[in-house]
Order: structure tokens, then C-alpha cells, then sequence
């Protein structure tokens, strides 16, 4: 059960692994293809279904793994962004409360501008 | 537990719309991503039936340039989300700094001339010190206390 609430909630994860056996898989059989002809011909074929396609497949499962990171540091800095949205709203209510400057008040105080 | 430091309701979509990626951005990489991928099967079907291996450069061509087309959508797809990335540290960090500068002008308006420390410090400093942002600066009075100089904004 607890395996199948993971392969939910990081089915990005799970495919990316799925991805990159599925490529080894693919290079396996390239291989054992390739290797039971002599011929040029013969073991083209296999290296196009085999070599190149392990490589699309293991190089996807590596895309989908890094984009799974990405989208988890995007909801990281998403959360930050929030609180630190909440966090100003409430210094400038708090301001506007206690000095009466308001919006004005609050805009002085930009970063990298000495007051 | 605080309301205020809850999640934020998630996104109905996370990877589109509000998410990281965009509707057009998934749209390049399909397009590339199935690009490449048909490409592999047409050179693979392309290469079996030929019984010369010279017929079959044409295939291994089309072979090499549908892996490069779904390699050129999956960069794109990662160099766009790491831009946006990119973009939103920057903010964060704006708004770090913003919220930094804000508690240390409160800290310039009650302590605006001397040296100052705070409760548990060990040192004293300047009261612009960065150190000293967010803190409640309590006054100095050298001799009265063992405290060393920072060594940060040097007093």
C-alpha cells in the first residue's frame, strides 16, 4: 500500500526509473542481437533499436528525474515566496497601523537603496 | 500547528499552468520528444529491410538525428524550467533582503548612535552591522561587560 501511495505521489520518479531500465533492457537486447551476426547488415538494425533506443530511453528516464527535482525546488521557493508575501502584507498593515505612512512608507524601504 | 506556515494549496496541475512549465512548453517538447522518437522507429523499420549495410547510412542518419531532436526537446524542457528557477531564487532572495533591510532599520530607529550588542551576544557592534539585523539592539557601554569587537563591521 505504502509502495503504491509513492508510485502516486512520485510517478514522475517512478517512471523515470521504469525509463532507464526499460534502456538497459533495450541495449541488453541490442547487444545479444548484434553479437550473434557477423553481418554488417544484420547488426545495423539491432544498434538502432538497441544502442540508440537504450540511449532515448535512459537519457528520457535522466531528463524526467532532473525535471521531478526541478518541480520540487519550484514548490520550495513557491512556498517562500508566499510567506514572504504574507510576511510583507502584515509589515505594511503593521506600519500603516503604527505611523500612519501607509503604502508611501513601506515603498522607501527598497532593496539596495540606502535611505 | 501555525496556520500561517501551512502549505499553500497545491496547484490543480502542477507542472502546467501555475506550475514550473507552461502549455507551450509541453507543446515543444512533444513536438521534438515524438519528432525524435518517430524517427527512431522509421530508421529502425528503414534498416531491416535493407540487406546492404551501405543502404543503411540513410537509416543510421535519420537514427542519429531523431535521438538529437528528442535530446534538443528534453534541454529545452529542463533549460526552461531552470530559467524560471532561476528567476524565482532571485525573487526570494530580493525579498530576504527586503525583509532583512526592513528589521534593521527598526533596529537603526531605537539605537541610532553608539555601539550596541544583544541579549546572548558575545560581541558589540556597529548598530548598521549586519549582524544585528532582526535582533533587539541594547546599548553598549565599554567596560561594563567583557565583550570583544565584531569582527564584521569592526567597530
Amino acid at each position: 500500500m505504502e509502495f503504491l501511495t509513492w508510485l502516486r505521489t512520485q510517478w514522475d520518479r517512478a517512471g523515470a526509473v521504469g525509463l532507464a531500465l526499460l534502456g538497459l533492457v533495450a541495449l541488453l537486447l541490442g547487444w545479444l542481437g548484434a553479437s550473434d551476426s557477423p553481418h554488417l547488415a544484420v547488426q545495423i538494425p539491432y544498434f538502432i533499436s538497441g544502442g540508440l533506443t537504450g540511449i532515448f530511453l535512459v537519457g528520457s528516464a535522466a531528463a524526467l528525474w532532473l525535471s521531478a527535482d526541478m518541480r520540487d525546488e519550484w514548490r520550495e521557493l513557491r512556498r517562500l515566496r508566499v510567506l514572504l508575501e504574507e510576511e510583507r502584507a502584515e509589515r505594511v498593515q503593521e506600519r500603516s497601523g503604527s505611523n500612519g505612512l501607509g503604502d508611501a512608507g513601506e515603498r522607501e524601504l527598497t532593496v539596495g537603496r540606502t535611505r | 500547528m501555525n496556520a500561517r506556515y501551512a502549505l499553500p494549496a497545491e496547484p490543480r496541475d502542477p507542472y502546467l499552468g501555475t506550475g514550473l512549465w507552461s502549455r507551450r512548453d509541453l507543446l515543444v517538447l512533444l513536438v521534438l520528444y515524438v519528432g525524435g522518437a518517430a524517427g527512431l522507429v522509421i530508421a529502425w523499420y528503414g534498416s531491416a529491410a535493407e540487406a546492404d549495410w551501405r543502404d543503411n547510412a540513410k537509416w543510421l542518419v535519420t537514427a542519429t538525428g531523431g535521438l538529437m531532436l528528442a535530446g534538443l526537446g528534453l534541454l529545452a524542457w529542463l533549460v526552461l524550467g531552470k530559467l524560471r528557477i532561476t528567476a524565482a531564487e532571485r525573487a526570494v532572495r530580493l525579498g530576504l533582503l527586503e525583509r532583512r533591510a526592513s528589521k534593521r532599520d527598526v533596529a537603526v530607529t531605537v539605537v541610532t548612535d553608539g555601539l550596541v550588542t544583544a541579549d546572548g551576544m558575545r560581541r558589540y557592534h556597529r548598530p548598521t552591522c549586519l549582524l544585528m539585523a532582526g535582533k533587539q539592539p541594547v546599548p553598549f557601554v565599554p567596560g561594563r561587560s567583557a565583550l570583544t569587537a565584531c569582527g564584521v563591521c569592526e567597530p
